[in-house]
């Protein structure tokens, strides 16, 4: 995995305890992570303008769930050969997997309880689309 | 849904492992690019050929920030909580949640204080990012459709906003991209700022 989607580069630091000085720091810049919102806002707005004045053919529009589906896949899958492709990923879950998912399951799970803690606040004047 | 999910990211992993060449690792970057690309394009027409949505967003006001707030707290209030119970330093701990699933940033961040700490953080936060695709579909039916957001702290913006999406609606959509906006911009600020008490 060479390059993440904020535009960091991404390695996972290698493991032999103890450390060189340091493994090699990206330090990670502000503007590059700003720049990809921004992109990101740009490409969501393009689309939006598209569907809110009806410019996606009908017939398009029909199939549009099955199309965004396979699309999601085929990310989803690169996403999967990327983490295989590295080695060093690989090898850092052999040796703290565990730990890792451990923490991944705690955080997972009390952000759904913080979040339904809230949810009806947000929701109810929202208005949620039914 | 779930299942498929899984099973993709799954083959994906162990075609990666086993079949494809290393050297495509340094062109995967540009294909998930623009593979999120893609599909943030398709959660935009949603949006849009949604009428009134942004004016019920709207309506939510400021509310809506209580959703990074809690999901914020939550993870860091889990991780610490883990930590403890493994036996860990709880602030080391705390700053490992406050990843939000952000892998690279996370682990860039904490292996300036030891190697094991960064590749602990990247291991929790991939991790993070993986149970989140696969649990969100799941989360939105039997849980509740906000709290689907949840699982996937900053990731809500990009990788997994286009499974929040489906899963939900063109409304919660919002709300998470607004969500893993706040959470992104946290994780540089409190991952260091944790670390100055350990």
């Amino acid at each position: 995995m060479s390059s993440d989607l904020r535009g960091q580069k991404i390695r996972p630091p290698v493991l032999p305890i103890p450390s060189p000085p340091s493994p090699p720091i990206k330090v990670h810049n502000e503007r590059g992570v700003k720049m990809n919102i921004l992109l990101y806002i740009a490409i969501m707005l393009f689309g939006a303008f598209l569907g809110n004045r009806k410019l996606i053919p009908k017939v398009l529009m029909k199939k549009m769930d099955g199309i965004q589906f396979l699309c999601l896949l085929l990310l989803l899958f690169i996403m999967g050969v990327s983490i295989g492709l590295d080695e060093e990923v690989i090898r850092s879950f052999g040796t703290i997997g565990v730990q890792g998912i451990i923490f991944a399951l705690a955080s997972s799970v009390f952000s759904i309880i913080g979040v339904r803690l809230i949810a009806s606040r947000v929701l109810v004047k929202g208005g949620e689309e039914q | 849904m779930s299942i498929t999910i899984l099973l993709t990211v799954a083959l994906g992993i162990l075609s990666g492992i086993f079949i494809f060449p290393e050297s495509l690792g340094d062109s995967m970057g540009f294909w998930i690019s623009a593979g999120l690309a893609l599909l943030l394009f398709f959660v935009g027409i949603d949006i849009g050929s949604n009428r009134g949505i942004l004016g019920k967003i709207r309506r939510i006001g400021f509310k809506v920030f209580l959703v990074p707030l809690m999901v914020a707290i939550g993870s860091i209030l889990g991780t610490t909580l883990a930590g403890i119970l493994m036996g860990m330093n709880p602030f080391e701990s705390a700053a490992i949640g406050a990843g939000f699933g952000w892998y690279s940033l996370s682990a860039i961040e904490l292996s300036k204080h030891s190697a094991y700490l960064g590749t602990l953080a990247f291991v929790t936060n991939i991790s993070r990012e993986i149970i989140a695709l696969v649990s969100i579909p799941f989360i939105a039916k039997y849980i509740g459709k906000l709290e689907a957001i949840a699982p996937a702290g900053a990731t809500a913006m990009d990788t997994v906003l286009p499974v929040i999406s489906r899963s939900t609606n063109a409304h919660i959509a919002i709300i998470s991209f607004i969500t893993g906006v706040v959470l992104s911009s946290l994780v540089p600020i409190l991952v260091p700022l944790i670390m100055l008490f350990s």
